[in-house]
């Protein structure tokens, strides 16, 4: 499914040709518990309202170092790079000049990424093609072991 | 019996009236701030005070037509703004059609349950608000599905939906 127009005005570096829609709209899940979790669907997000998921033992507070261990819950640990490794299922972390985390992308087997955006849709894409005003920069990588499909 | 709640910034009665039911009403509105734990009672957010104006009986929930197109005004135009790619639900729930919805007070929890059974969205936020109940199990948490049915049971048993 080709993307819609409305999302290049958002993320201007997104090369129609190299992304496309992968889901409808679904409010009831966002990036993150896309990225943590995608064999259950939840939103994750560090704040006290019951429609959000966050992991209990971790703090709940919107800081790259709260994401990550809330990552690492889910067998995700610190790595260097986006390159494409054979096994293993990686994950990038976006975050504003604030410093406060802001999306996440995970990688699919064939190196490209997937995200939820928001309230919207799935996309696949190229993971720099998000960075800008909206997603702010990558600054975070983990990884853990991939799952083989059944 | 039927009490008569007045605004706090006009000193004015407010208008429509609630069902009574076995749990604490507690609603928030701008310039409003009332509790209701009578049997009988009466509340519209000062914003919609002319338009929302209910003469249906008292003893009745039922929305008016009026509340009801308010309502779904309010739910579109919420719907239509939460049309963004930030995963910010804070954000989304400060937008102000949903917080006028919370206003909308006890007479809205129908049209929100309504609401739930067509779709799981994020109003588990606004029906704690108004009710002050959380009947959404902590292994539900960020799951609107079963968030949604928590809440279905608790207006089933609420007598509020069939």
């Amino acid at each position: 499914m080709t993307l819609r127009a409305g999302l290049l005005a958002i993320f201007p570096g997104l090369v129609p040709t190299e992304c496309e829609q992968t889901s409808s709209r679904d409010v009831s899940y966002n990036c993150i518990g896309f990225a943590a979790e995608p064999e259950r669907l939840r939103w994750w997000q560090p704040i006290w309202i019951p429609s959000t998921y966050w992991p209990t033992e971790v703090p709940r507070v919107a800081s790259v170092a709260a994401y990550e261990q809330a990552f690492a819950t889910r067998g995700y640990a610190r790595c260097a790079s986006e390159l494409l490794e054979v096994g293993v299922e990686k994950i990038a972390l976006f975050v504003n000049g604030h410093g406060v985390p802001t999306h996440a992308a995970r990688q699919l087997p064939d190196g490209s990424w997937t995200s939820k955006l928001g309230f919207e849709e799935d996309i696949r894409h190229d993971l720099r093609q998000l960075e800008g005003a909206a997603y702010g920069t990558v600054t975070l990588f983990m990884a853990r072991a991939r799952i083989a499909p059944l | 019996m039927a009490e008569t709640i007045f605004s706090q910034a006009q000193n004015r009665p407010l208008l429509g009236s609630y069902q009574r039911t076995p749990f604490t009403v507690t609603a928030l509105g701008v310039g409003l701030v009332v509790t209701l734990q009578t049997p009988s009672a009466t509340i519209v957010d000062e914003e919609g005070f002319e338009s929302l104006a209910d003469t249906s009986p008292v003893g009745s929930l039922s929305p008016s037509s009026a509340l009801q197109a308010r309502f779904q005004a309010l739910v579109t135009q919420w719907k239509n703004n939460t049309l963004r790619v930030s995963s910010d639900l804070g954000e989304a729930l400060m937008d102000w059609p949903y917080q006028q919805i919370i206003g909308l007070g006890p007479r809205a929890i129908p049209l929100i349950l309504d609401e739930l059974r067509r779709e799981p969205n994020h109003w588990g936020w606004a029906l704690q608000s108004i009710t002050g109940e959380n009947p959404v199990p902590e292994e539900a948490a960020g799951d609107l599905r079963a968030i949604a049915q928590a809440w279905l049971q608790w207006g089933r048993d609420q007598h509020l939906i069939g």
